[in-house]
Order: structure tokens, then C-alpha cells, then sequence
């Protein structure tokens, strides 16, 4: 209790010290940052090969590539977003001056997940930087590897007291959450987010929760099903099925079911060849506790495609799962891995009716020629965000604020949102001392004409 | 669960999609603007029994303001519910990227009593223009006008989309235990922390509009006049009982006796010499609010006021001087028509015991020096802040009204009701073709196509060129 009382005791010194308000001081922590990411490449990219058993290539596009590129986007707008906002004033205003000031809430808490390990921890440390807080970084200890290099890495480039990082797991997080903190973000699932957000309570925290669900995939008979199913098969066995965002399961007309397991099947032989196992493309399930709870999805069902598995090695082959039924249990709750369900719907409106009747997920994907079906897939559903005809990909637009909603979660990051989320908008009116003879209509005595 | 059945017949309405429509938004709105007109002598009179707010306040705030925030929405509806496009990066050029405008579901706005029309209506104008279903659950301890909320409002909106839940705190509580898609609270921050801790067992966002003790520090260089007019229009608005009211003064002891016979002329000016018997000057709400006022009154030294009378609920307007930080008065919120003057010998350590407390909802400074203005501004935190004037800030709807810290969470007024009920879903609709520009991202993985990546999706920064 102590040591957690002390480390965010030194954060929020060190933030009321006020260095964190020029933004040249921002930038130089963010340049800091930039530095570090490059010159600790390699030891990034083994932890994460650790980790998740995650190869070159790929770990720098999904886990460097977009923080640096975060990092420059920041950097370079910074100024312009933390400007104060003139706003559109009435009569009575006319000649004051009004406008909404950005500054930092105080000390904000980063609570990272396992399964992108850097960039979870990275993105929203770059925002929270950026609009002038402290921050207290929590990566999953789930990742180890990654957890201790950045316990190891961020004293070594940025300021010791206003970034600490604090391990450990379960534990010393909810010791964590005791401390009061003046906005939360946390990715995770559903049940620790409430658990988050009930601790948050307690001080009145404000809260972003990045959660999860099950993101439905709706494929259209209308569609080119060879782009569709490379574009689904890339993004759900990438990382091993283990990505918040990535098609959880799939909707479509019986008669199209065949076709799709085909292309997928070719999809899979032209990302990994004939041999997943030995592809150096192709991750591992992070722990044998998630192993086993992937694996025993597949009990009772049809498998069309994979489900070999091997447990010394966490290795679940990419599996697509045939005519599943909405009551299995691997239609209960996310899979976070490489099994894919197809369940068949006979109309779009079958599928919105099928999605609607479950919790807001965090993405929703629609495929198809017919721009009008998509458009309606998108009115008459809702999610945090959408992609259509391809998955993942509005992740990686920074305009597009990214978050969930219901229970796959609350409030929203990336790019300029990022900051807004660390920022409290203050509202100013500064007015002259003068003038008094306008203010006189609205004191006491009230009379009609005042009025 | 006695809302169970409520609560499931309002969500029905919302999954017909009903509300969507813009047509529908505006028609309910229309509506609300016919409640006010139809309704405004009877929203006078209940608010004049509940704590006898003289009807100049009552039409202010609870009519003029809120017509001026369904103007702003109706004026503006049609373009805030667009979808927003977005900029696109180099990959995206052919695709359409946009932020779609999404209602919740079915919303809980929970109103205090103060203000009790306008502390409902506002928020139910953003909740109604972005397409969301609603309860309104008012304050029982203004019961007339909670009965005139829970009479009249149904002639109005559509009952199948919109209800008024009314009772205490037993009643509230079992509401809580519903599911909602957003919650929207106006009212303490012990009550805000009840609130946020049974939205989190259901995942529900929140917008608390909580309180504090807000601070007005007056420099040494003013206009002692106006300060005083405009401090003493702000604290004893509603009896005191407003959450922006100036709470309690700073100023060196100089000011202190300078501010004095200002604050009594104003007061003077607005009441006239007995201000129980002005029909400009509000009462208390309730007995237990009454006596916990009166138990203040202890701090300090009564400089102007102090007469107090419980069967009418009347505080005088009422100065205390030479205030102490330990003294009651400086313990809570006051939200009473009494101005502690705290002394201080210096801006700088006003400024600090400020920051020694829980961030407040509004804060005020006061200076014929703009730089002395400025730098409150700068070092200290609060919700809103207004330089030279008392509440003024929350009239601009153009301005975000809302908390931080212990104060609140979450912001409205404006356009910035209308966002608070709102999804904002971030949309990507790619095109199908042009398969070979993905390629860069498929397995297996090169360090060619990460070249090729990096490239597309590259945020170079600006300048760093340099010429040779």
C-alpha cells in the first residue's frame, strides 16, 4: 500500500511542480519517447517474440510502426490542439473574451493488456504526455517480457517521477486502484473493467475503457469472396486470433458457407504456408490457461477447417468452425483466438436482428458490392466502430476516435482524441471591470421591462 | 425490481427506432418549447413555493435559458447529427471515413432541486436531439415543481419514449439497479459517487454534475462597486442555492473593509432596506437546509445580515468577516445566501489555498489588472472560470459547462449536450477493389513489404527536412 501511495505520491508532486505545462517539455518527453522506440528496437521486438511468440516484420508494423507514428502526429500538432479554442459568443458577450482552455487533468493511471503489449501501453502514454499530466503506467503481467522492458526502458528516457512504472499483477493492481487518480484508461475485458470502474467511483475518476465482445462479420452473398475472406482471414488469425477488434465470428446465407471455408482455406495457404506450425508468421496463444479455454471451444463442433493443437506449445492451428449454433459456447463469450464460427443467417435482417440481440460490440464488420446493404448494416446496428469490406483497418486511421460502447466499453483515444481524453476543458469568460451599466437589467429590483 | 417493467417498454420503443428520425427529435423538442410557453405561469408559481424564487430568477433560468438551448438545438440539429468526415491517411484516399452520430439507448437524467426545471430540461434537450429514449427522475424536496414535471410533461412528449419517475431516495436507489445506456446526474458529489458505483456494474457512462466550494479571490486593484454589485448578484441569486455561486471571498484585509459598505449598498440596491419583505429575494428550500445554514452563521463575525426566520425559511443576505478555514462556513458547500470574506495577505497565497482544496466547479477573480486575472486562471484548476463577474460563464453555450475532479465529470451546454448523449462511432468503408495495395500487409512477412508499410503508413513530421 505503502510503496503505491509513495509512487503516485511522487507523480502528482511532480505534476503540481508544473513542469508538465510548457509543451516544449511535453515534446521533449515525447522526442524522448520517439528515441527510445528506435534505438530499443531489437529489444522491443524479442520481448514481444517472447511474449507472444510474435516475428520481425510483423511485430514492428503492428506494435513500432503505428507509436512512431503516433509520436510524429503529436509532436507536430501538439501546438494546435493545445491552443486555447475562441468560441462563438451572444450579445452580452460581445465584448469579452471566451474560450475553452485545454489542460491537464493531474496524475491519469494506464492500464496496458497482454495481447499488443507495447502499443496498448504506448499510445495512450503518448496522448496523456501530450495534454500535460503525469502518468502512472500499469503494463499486464500477462506479457512479462514486455512488462519488464518497460519498467526498465521509460526511467531511462523520460522523467523518473512523472512516468513510474508500476509490475505486478493482480494484486498490486487492485492495491493500485486505491490511490486516487484523475482519469483512468484501462484495456481489458468486461468484468475487470466494471471492477475498474467501480474504484474509479469511489473518487470520482473519470473512466476510458477499451473492452472487448464479440465482433460479428457479416458476409453478404453479393460480395467478392475471394478480397473478403483474404482480408478476414488476415485479420483474424493475425496474432493468433488474440485482438480485440478482430472478426469474432462470422454471419452468412447457408449457401455461401462452402465457399467461404474454401477461400479461406487458400488464404491460409498463402499466409503460412503448407506447414502453419513451422510458419515463423504465425504466433502461439499467450498462456496454457488461454490455451485451454480456446481449445475447449471446439468441443461438439463442426471443424471445417484446422484444429490441431498442441499444448507444449500453446500452437492452436487458424480453425474455422461450420453451422455453429448461436447457443455454443463458443458463440457465449469472445474467443480471443485463431477459431472462427460461422453461423448462418438466411437475410440481413436476420443477421442485424442476430446482432442486435447481443451486447454492443467493440467492432462490426459488413461485406459486400451492395454499398446501400452496407450502409444499412451500419444504421440499423451499433458498435464502437465499423469497417466495411475489410476488418481492422478504421484501428488505423487517427481522425476516427477509436473505442467501444455498452459493454464493450466507454470513451475513445487515438490521435487528436487521445488528448481530448487527458485534457479538461476549462471554460473561460473574462470580462471588464467596466461597463457596469450593461450588467444593470439583470440585478434586483426585477420589473417587467427588465424582462 | 419496480421499474423493470418501465424500463423494458421504453427500451422496446428505442429498439422500433422511433427516435431516430430527425423529424421525430424535432417534433419533441417543438414540444418542450410548448411545455415552457403553456406552462410558464405554473413553473413560476411551483418554484416560488417550493423556495420562493422571485419570478425575474424563475423566468431566467428555468424559462429564457432553456428556450435559448432549444433554439441553439433546433437551429443546429440537422447539422450536428451528420456524419463528420474525417481526414484520411495516404492508404485511405479512396475510402469513406467518417464519425457517425449515434443516441445511446434509453437514458436516466436524475435533476436536484435548485433549478428544477432547468436541471432536467437541458440535459433532456441533448438527450431528445440525439435520439435517445429518456426517464427524468426530478427532486422530490422541490415537490411542487417535481409534481408539475410529473403532471403536465406527459401531455407533451411521447409517453411510449420519455417517462418521469417520481420519489426519494428509496425510489432512486431501485431505479439505479436498472440497466441504462447513460446516466446524466445533477447533485452532490456523495450522491454522484452512489450513482457512478451502480452505472459501473452495468458498464454505463456518466456525466456528474456535482459541486464544491468555489472560490472568488478580489485583488487589491478593482472597482470596489462593481465587484461588489456583481459578487453579491452571484451569491445571492437563489437564495445562495446555486452550484456556480460565488461560495466564499479571498481578499487582504484592506479589501475586506473597503468591500464592505460596497457589498451593503449593493445589497441595499437590490433588496432595498429590508430584503424579507422584496419579492426579489428567495427562501430556503427546506427546514433541514435552513437549520444547517443557520448552524454556520457561528463563523467569523456577522459584518452585514444574520437575521434569520424559520417559519418563513428566510436568510437574510448575509456578509461574515475575518472567516477562519477551520470555522463551518469552510467546511461544505455553503449554497445559502451567506459570503464568508476568508483574509489573505497576498494573491500568491490565495492562490494557494486554493489549490489546497478539492478543484472547484467555478472560480472567480476579480482585478482591474488583467495579468492578475490571468495568472488565477493559470495556476489554479476548476470546472469553468470567470474573470470579473459572478456565473455569467454558464450563460455561453457556446462554452462546455461541467466539473473536474471532485466538482464533476463530463461537460454540457450547446452542442456539447448533444455530444454527451452521443455515440460517436468511428466508420471506415473501404472499397472492395484494389486488392493489390494490401498486399504490403499479408503473410508472409518481409522485410520488403514492412518497407512498403512503413511508407504508406509513415506520419512524417514537418521540417525535418533540411536543405543541403
Amino acid at each position: 500500500m505503502e510503496r503505491m501511495q509513495q509512487i503516485v505520491g511522487r507523480a502528482r508532486a511532480a505534476f503540481k511542480s508544473g513542469r508538465t505545462r510548457p509543451l516544449e517539455f511535453r515534446i521533449q518527453q515525447l522526442k524522448a519517447l520517439e528515441r527510445m522506440v528506435k534505438e530499443k528496437e531489437k529489444e522491443i521486438l524479442a520481448a514481444l517474440k517472447a511474449d507472444l511468440n510474435k516475428f520481425g516484420p510483423n511485430a514492428y508494423s503492428h506494435e513500432i510502426l503505428g507509436v512512431l507514428g503516433e509520436l510524429a502526429l503529436t509532436m507536430e500538432k501538439l501546438p494546435s490542439w493545445a491552443a486555447p479554442q475562441p468560441v462563438k459568443k451572444n450579445l452580452l458577450t460581445l465584448r469579452d473574451e471566451a474560450y475553452i482552455n485545454y489542460e491537464p487533468l493531474g496524475v491519469v493511471l494506464v492500464i496496458g493488456a497482454w495481447n499488443y503489449p507495447f502499443v496498448l501501453v504506448m499510445q495512450p502514454l503518448i496522448g496523456a504526455i501530450a495534454a500535460g499530466n503525469a502518468v502512472v503506467v500499469k503494463p499486464s503481467e500477462v506479457s512479462e517480457n514486455t512488462a519488464r522492458l518497460v519498467a526498465e526502458l521509460l526511467p531511462q528516457y523520460l522523467d523518473k517521477d512523472l512516468y513510474p512504472v508500476v509490475t505486478g499483477g493482480v494484486p498490486e493492481t487492485t492495491e493500485l486502484l486505491t490511490q486516487r487518480f484523475d482519469h483512468i484508461l484501462y484495456t481489458g475485458n468486461t468484468a475487470v473493467g466494471k471492477i475498474v470502474m467501480a474504484a474509479a467511483a469511489k473518487h470520482l475518476t473519470p473512466v476510458t475503457l477499451e473492452l472487448g465482445g464479440k465482433s460479428p462479420c457479416y458476409i453478404d452473398k453479393d460480395c467478392d469472396l475471394a478480397v473478403a475472406c483474404r482480408r478476414i482471414t488476415w485479420g483474424k488469425y493475425m496474432n493468433c486470433g488474440q485482438t480485440c477488434i478482430a472478426p469474432d465470428y462470422i454471419l452468412c446465407d447457408p449457401s455461401i458457407q462452402g465457399k467461404v471455408v474454401e477461400n479461406i482455406k487458400a488464404t491460409l495457404k498463402e499466409f503460412y504456408g503448407e506447414d502453419v506450425k513451422s510458419s515463423p508468421d504465425y504466433e502461439r496463444i499467450v498462456n496454457q490457461r488461454h490455451f485451454k479455454r480456446v481449445k475447449s471451444l471446439l468441443e461438439g463442433q463442426k471443424i471445417a477447417l484446422g484444429g490441431e493443437t498442441d499444448e507444449a506449445s500453446c500452437f492452436i492451428a487458424p480453425t474455422v468452425l461450420t453451422d455453429v449454433s448461436p447457443e455454443s459456447k463458443v458463440m457465449e463469450e469472445e474467443i480471443f483466438g485463431p477459431v472462427l464460427p460461422i453461423v448462418t443467417v438466411k437475410s440481413v435482417e436476420e443477421a442485424i436482428e442476430f446482432i442486435n440481440g447481443r451486447e454492443k460490440p467493440l467492432a462490426l464488420y459488413v461485406f459486400s458490392n451492395n454499398k446501400e446493404l452496407i450502409k444499412r448494416v451500419i444504421s440499423e446496428t451499433s458498435s464502437g466502430g465499423v469497417t466495411g469490406n475489410d476488418v481492422i483497418m478504421h484501428f488505423f486511421l487517427s481522425t476516427l476516435p477509436f473505442g467501444g460502447v455498452g459493454h464493450s466499453g466507454m470513451g475513445a483515444y487515438h490521435g487528436k482524441h487521445s488528448f481530448e481524453t487527458f485534457s479538461h476543458r476549462r471554460s473561460c469568460l473574462i470580462k471588464d471591470l467596466k461597463m457596469e451599466s450593461t450588467n444593470k437589467m439583470r440585478y434586483p429590483p426585477g420589473s417587467q421591462k427588465k424582462v | 425490481n419496480p421499474y423493470a417493467g418501465l424500463v423494458s417498454h421504453l427500451r422496446a420503443s428505442w429498439l422500433s427506432g422511433k427516435t431516430r428520425p430527425m423529424e421525430y427529435r424535432r417534433a419533441q423538442l417543438e414540444a418542450l418549447g410548448r411545455f415552457l410557453d403553456d406552462k410558464k405561469q405554473e413553473i413560476l408559481e411551483a418554484t416560488e413555493l417550493d423556495m420562493g424564487k422571485p419570478s425575474f430568477e424563475a423566468f431566467f433560468s428555468e424559462i429564457l435559458l432553456c428556450k435559448n438551448e432549444l433554439n441553439v438545438t433546433l437551429n443546429n440539429l440537422c447539422h450536428w447529427m451528420k456524419d463528420e468526415h474525417v481526414d484520411k491517411n495516404l492508404v485511405m484516399q479512396l475510402d469513406s471515413a467518417f464519425i457517425r452520430k449515434e443516441p445511446y439507448g434509453v437514458v436516466l437524467i436524475i435533476a436536484p432541486w435548485n433549478y428544477p426545471i432547468h436541471l432536467f430540461l437541458v440535459p433532456l434537450i441533448g438527450a431528445i436531439a440525439a435520439g435517445n429514449c429518456a426517464i427524468i427522475k426530478p427532486s422530490e424536496i422541490s415537490k411542487n415543481t417535481e409534481r408539475l414535471i410529473a403532471e403536465t410533461l406527459s401531455c407533451y412528449l411521447d409517453t411510449d419514449c420519455f417517462a418521469v419517475v417520481t420519489g426519494g431516495v428509496p425510489e432512486t436507489t431501485r431505479l439505479l439497479e436498472n440497466k441504462f445506456d447513460y446516466i446524466f446526474f445533477t447533485g452532490s458529489p456523495r450522491v454522484g459517487q452512489i450513482v457512478m458505483t451502480a452505472a459501473a456494474k452495468h458498464l454505463t457512462p456518466v456525466t456528474l454534475e456535482l459541486g464544491g466550494k468555489n472560490p472568488c479571490y478580489v485583488s487589491d486593484t478593482c472597482d470596489v462597486n462593481n465587484v461588489a454589485r456583481r459578487v453579491a448578484w452571484g451569491r445571492f441569486y437563489n437564495a445562495g442555492q446555486t452550484c456556480i455561486a460565488p461560495d466564499y471571498l479571498l481578499c487582504t484585509i484592506e479589501m475586506q473593509e473597503k468591500l464592505m459598505p460596497a457589498l451593503r449598498e449593493a445589497i441595499n440596491e437590490f433588496f432595498g432596506p429590508n430584503p424579507r419583505e422584496s419579492p426579489d429575494f428567495g427562501r430556503i428550500v427546506s427546514d433541514k437546509q435552513f437549520r444547517r445554514l443557520r448552524a454556520l452563521l457561528s463563523s467569523g463575525r456577522v459584518a452585514l445580515g444574520g437575521q434569520t426566520d424559520e417559519a418563513e425559511r428566510y436568510i437574510a443576505p448575509t456578509v461574515l468577516a475575518d472567516v477562519q478555514p477551520s470555522d463551518p462556513a469552510m467546511q461544505e458547500e455553503i449554497f445559502g445566501p451567506i459570503l464568508p470574506i476568508v483574509v489573505i495577505a497576498n494573491m500568491d497565497e490565495a492562490i494557494d489555498f486554493i489549490n489546497a482544496r478539492p478543484r472547484p466547479l467555478a472560480l472567480y477573480a476579480f482585478s482591474c489588472d488583467s495579468k492578475i486575472v490571468n495568472q488565477v486562471l493559470e495556476r489554479t484548476s476548476s470546472g469553468g472560470f470567470c474573470g470579473n463577474d459572478t456565473l455569467m460563464h454558464v450563460t455561453l453555450t457556446s462554452l462546455p459547462f461541467g466539473g473536474i475532479g471532485n466538482s464533476g465529470l463530463g461537460k454540457y451546454h450547446g452542442k456539447f449536450t448533444f455530444d454527451t448523449f452521443t455515440h460517436h462511432r468511428g466508420c471506415l468503408h473501404r472499397n472492395m477493389g484494389l486488392e493489390a495495395l494490401n498486399a504490403p500487409r499479408y503473410p508472409p512477412y518481409t522485410q520488403q513489404k514492412l518497407g512498403l508499410l512503413t511508407s504508406a503508413f509513415e506520419v512524417k513530421r514537418r521540417g525535418t527536412c533540411t536543405l543541403l
